[in-house]
């Protein structure tokens, strides 16, 4: 279940949601979800954050099944864990920036790569509370989106690395060329309906391509409403797969 | 091709003074051996190998255009 408080500063919020389930930080996971009051410059009023704190790995365990060996589990909690406390703690001389600054810096560090890849690009961006969203005007090569997406994923999963180290800035970001993600999204809901209708119709399991995150969340998020079938990720790493299941008559 | 795996590792790193890039050039395909602060080493090759993986992929869609090879080697 998860619990959300508000408090001056993350370390307070974080503080305050272990005292009060008495629960050590490790065993949750923290999200800041709403930073108010940096105002113009930071000047105005005083600052208050929401973070959100969920038990670690309930989303997990629903979906994720079945488990790592519990040697890997703990490994990589802890890997996770170094990160986020260095990602968490506020990086007291790094100064607030605003929307504006962000979004050009992101805009920025990827016009530098895309530069390396291909000839200069345009690049436009918005930017909201969760997400930093960029966008390469392409020319129609698919150079920059690769296989599946995979060049687009490493701009994507870079930028949002050096955004996250040189400001500080915890926000998602997502690259997108050509309406690539809006295609790849269209393109997985039809095969996850397609691989659906074949195991209810042979009453067996289906095995999917080992999938990235984002892509995996696309097909369970399409089939949560189907009621005959049931889905599952499978393995381990960055690339599970899934699995859809038929669901018994009447269970 | 240098000069991008330049930026993004000086990017990522603590310790950005410490990024060493060279390119070996070959006839087709060239080797671009880098190498950061020991305690920087695990920022360019990120979890399971991502960060990596991903300057890997950069690198190859950038060679494509360039219609030469290019492979990263990170030093240790």
């Amino acid at each position: 279940m998860p619990i959300e408080k508000e408090a001056k500063s993350v370390e307070e919020a974080i503080e305050k949601i272990c005292r009060e389930l008495g629960k050590e930080r490790e065993e949750l996971d923290f999200e800041v979800i709403e930073e108010k009051g940096r105002g113009i410059f930071g000047l105005m009023g005083n600052k208050r954050v929401k973070v959100r704190a969920t038990p670690k790995e309930s989303l997990e365990k629903l979906k994720e099944t079945p488990r790592a060996p519990k040697e890997t589990r703990d490994k990589a909690a802890k890997d996770t864990e170094k990160v986020r406390e260095k990602q968490e703690v506020p990086r007291g001389q790094k100064e607030e920036r605003s929307d504006t600054e962000v979004l050009a810096f992101a805009k920025a560090a990827l016009e530098k790569i895309v530069a390396g890849i291909a000839a200069s690009a345009q690049i436009e961006g918005r930017v909201d509370a969760e997400t930093i969203y960029l966008t390469i005007k392409g020319d129609g090569s698919g150079l920059l989106i690769g296989r599946h997406g995979q060049t687009l994923d490493a701009l994507q999963y870079l930028v949002g690395r050096i955004v996250g180290k040189q400001l500080g800035d915890k926000r998602m970001v997502v690259v997108d060329t050509e309406q690539y993600r809006e295609r790849r999204r269209e393109s997985l809901e039809r095969l996850a309906r397609h691989m659906a209708d074949r195991a209810t119709a042979t009453g067996k399991a289906v095995n999917l391509q080992p999938m990235n995150a984002s892509d995996r969340r696309i097909i369970h998020l399409t089939l949560k409403q189907d009621r005959g079938i049931e889905t599952r990720s499978e393995g381990e790493g960055g690339m599970k797969s899934i699995r859809i299941f038929p669901r018994k008559r009447g269970s | 091709m240098k000069e991008l795996i330049e930026y993004i590792a000086k990017a990522l790193v603590d310790d950005p003074d410490k990024v060493r890039v060279t390119e070996i050039e070959g006839e087709r395909t060239s080797v671009i051996e880098l190498s950061v602060a020991k305690e920087d080493l695990g920022k360019i090759i990120g979890k399971q190998g991502r960060t990596a993986r991903s300057m890997r992929t950069i690198l190859s869609a950038a060679s494509t255009k360039n219609n030469k090879r290019a492979v990263l080697e990170i030093l240790e």
